[in-house]
């Protein structure tokens, strides 16, 4: 695992969804584990494009389920 | 009015000031603040007007506010500014605050019943900024020879970024006030509306308290609502500083400002008393008008604006010598200027010592009337009427100054008569 992309991630969703750091692993479900409710998403998005200097197609977004999901596309695409 | 209001907290952000006591601070001093406008604008339009008065990014950088990245994306900067000026006045209004959902920046005020806890915030244009500012950032690629290569997302919270009444109903949500919840649209008298609405509602007994003010913002990078002024020619032409010169013959418009917000807190004065609070001073009357003249200029004659000082000599049952200090509507535009300073001039004849705020800060259009009862507020406790940054003599036989004048009676008027041919005042007693 690239930990520094991970740590980069971690920080965009401690910033938007508030919750401890040690709460988030790459199998963590954004609604589910994370308390995130749909306005987070949206605000997690905006988020992780200012961090990441990137538009992500919003076909792409609606596959964001957990955060390895996020890692495995900016990873990807970096 | 049977029983005054009690004014028992006030906040403010405005140009030179991130807070209320910056805000006295800077109009005791009485300078004019104006900067050139950017030199990029000039690659949209030919200026009529030179100068504005802005805010610095870091006043409305929320970060530096206290407020959050998320916050950030999801607030237009009125509504930001407005938050954090409703943090100053609830905390100088001794009312404190408790953080109940974190990650929502929700509070709530234990000691006050929510459901009579009101907002009443008054603004000239709403979140329009963050529509044009979306928009030309999302659509910069397909312009040729932008300067943006790629687009950016078009904010999904455009929509209540730029609805006027997201400005109350977020500061209702983050503090959990579910008593009567308005924005006044009203122009440059949208906050001295909402001073009288919320004056009138606790004289009613339908609320006990009211976080009340006004906020604005106006700002996009291509300078399209400086230039939506400046193109209806009611901005100042001075070339050189000071550029408002209020009242005097030299006067050639308003100075533009990008934006401000001034909030007060507003409660019956049981309620004020029952609880301890610090009484800054009392508002004893309040009266709007409407000229039903021209939806850009005041009636000739002032008929509308001389119906709110009448009303509120009235209602307040003081006689025209009482009043002591008046902080004037005074944007400098010849007209506004000409029927105000006639006004002044008949109906008080003893010269009560006069200021005209917007040539220090700026016009601030909604927030406007606001800073300026805010800063009646401050100008009763010290007795001290602010200068105007210009010593030219003015048309009128008017009791307007470059230096600081003492105030002798305890009662003061603030006004405002605004483009449309809204008017509002308040009566105000230290």
């Amino acid at each position: 695992m690239d930990k520094d992309l991970f740590l980069q991630i971690q920080n965009v969703v401690v910033e938007v969804l508030r919750c401890p750091p040690e709460q988030i692993e790459l199998s963590s479900h954004f609604k589910d584990d994370l308390g995130a409710d749909s306005i987070d998403i949206v605000s997690l998005l905006m988020a992780l494009e200012d961090n990441f200097e990137r538009t992500i197609p919003n076909e792409v977004a609606e596959t964001f389920v957990t955060v390895g999901d996020v890692y495995n596309y900016i990873q990807k695409h970096s | 009015m049977k029983t005054p209001i009690a004014i028992t907290g006030v906040g403010a952000i405005a140009p030179r000031a991130c807070n209320a006591q910056q805000l006295w601070e800077t109009a005791l001093v009485g300078a004019c603040g104006a900067e050139p406008i950017p030199q990029e604008w000039r690659d949209y339009f030919a200026p009529n007007s030179l100068f504005w008065s802005p805010l610095q990014p870091q006043q409305y950088q929320v970060l530096e506010n206290g407020l959050t990245p998320v916050e950030q994306r999801q607030l237009d900067i009125s509504q930001s500014l407005a938050l954090c000026a409703t943090h100053e006045a609830l905390n100088d209004a001794g009312l404190e605050t408790t953080c109940v959902n974190e990650k929502k920046c929700i509070f709530s005020i234990p000691s006050i019943d929510p459901t009579r806890l009101g907002v009443f915030v008054g603004t000239g244009v709403g979140g329009i900024s963050s529509l044009l500012q979306n928009h030309l950032a999302h659509i910069s690629p397909a312009i040729p020879n932008s300067a943006l290569s790629t687009s950016k997302r078009f904010n999904p919270f455009v929509v209540p970024m730029i609805m006027p009444n997201a400005l109350s109903g977020q500061i209702g949500i983050r503090f959990g006030a579910r008593g009567a919840n308005h924005t006044v649209s009203g122009a440059c008298s949208a906050s001295t509306i909402a001073l009288c609405l919320a004056t009138d509602a606790i004289s009613r007994g339908e609320l006990d308290c009211a976080i009340v003010g006004g906020s604005e913002f106006l700002d996009e990078s291509t300078g399209a609502l400086f230039r939506g002024f400046d193109i209806a020619r009611v901005l100042t032409t001075a070339e050189t500083r000071p550029c408002a010169k209020p009242f005097t013959n030299n006067r050639s418009g308003f100075l533009f400002s990008n934006g401000a917000s001034g909030i007060l807190i507003l409660e019956s004065r049981q309620h004020a008393q029952n609880r301890g609070a610090r009484i800054l001073a009392q508002i004893l009357a309040a009266a709007q008008s409407f000229d039903a003249y021209n939806i850009m200029a005041s009636n000739p004659e002032g008929a509308g604006a001389r119906r709110i000082i009448t009303d509120l000599l009235q209602r307040a049952d003081v006689s025209a010598q009482d009043i002591g200090h008046i902080n004037t509507h005074g944007t400098g535009t010849q007209e506004g200027d000409r029927i105000e300073a006639a006004l002044i001039e008949e109906l008080f004849p003893h010269t009560p010592p006069l200021t005209a705020s917007k040539a220090v800060f700026g016009h601030t259009l909604g927030a406007s009337g606001a800073l300026e009862a805010i800063l009646t507020v401050l100008a009763l406790q010290t007795k001290t009427c602010p200068p105007i940054p210009c010593d030219e003599e003015p048309s009128r036989n008017i009791g307007i100054s470059s230096t600081t004048q003492h105030i002798k009676s305890p009662l003061a008027i603030s006004h405002s008569f605004a483009f449309g041919g809204h008017n509002a005042g308040l009566l105000l007693a230290r």
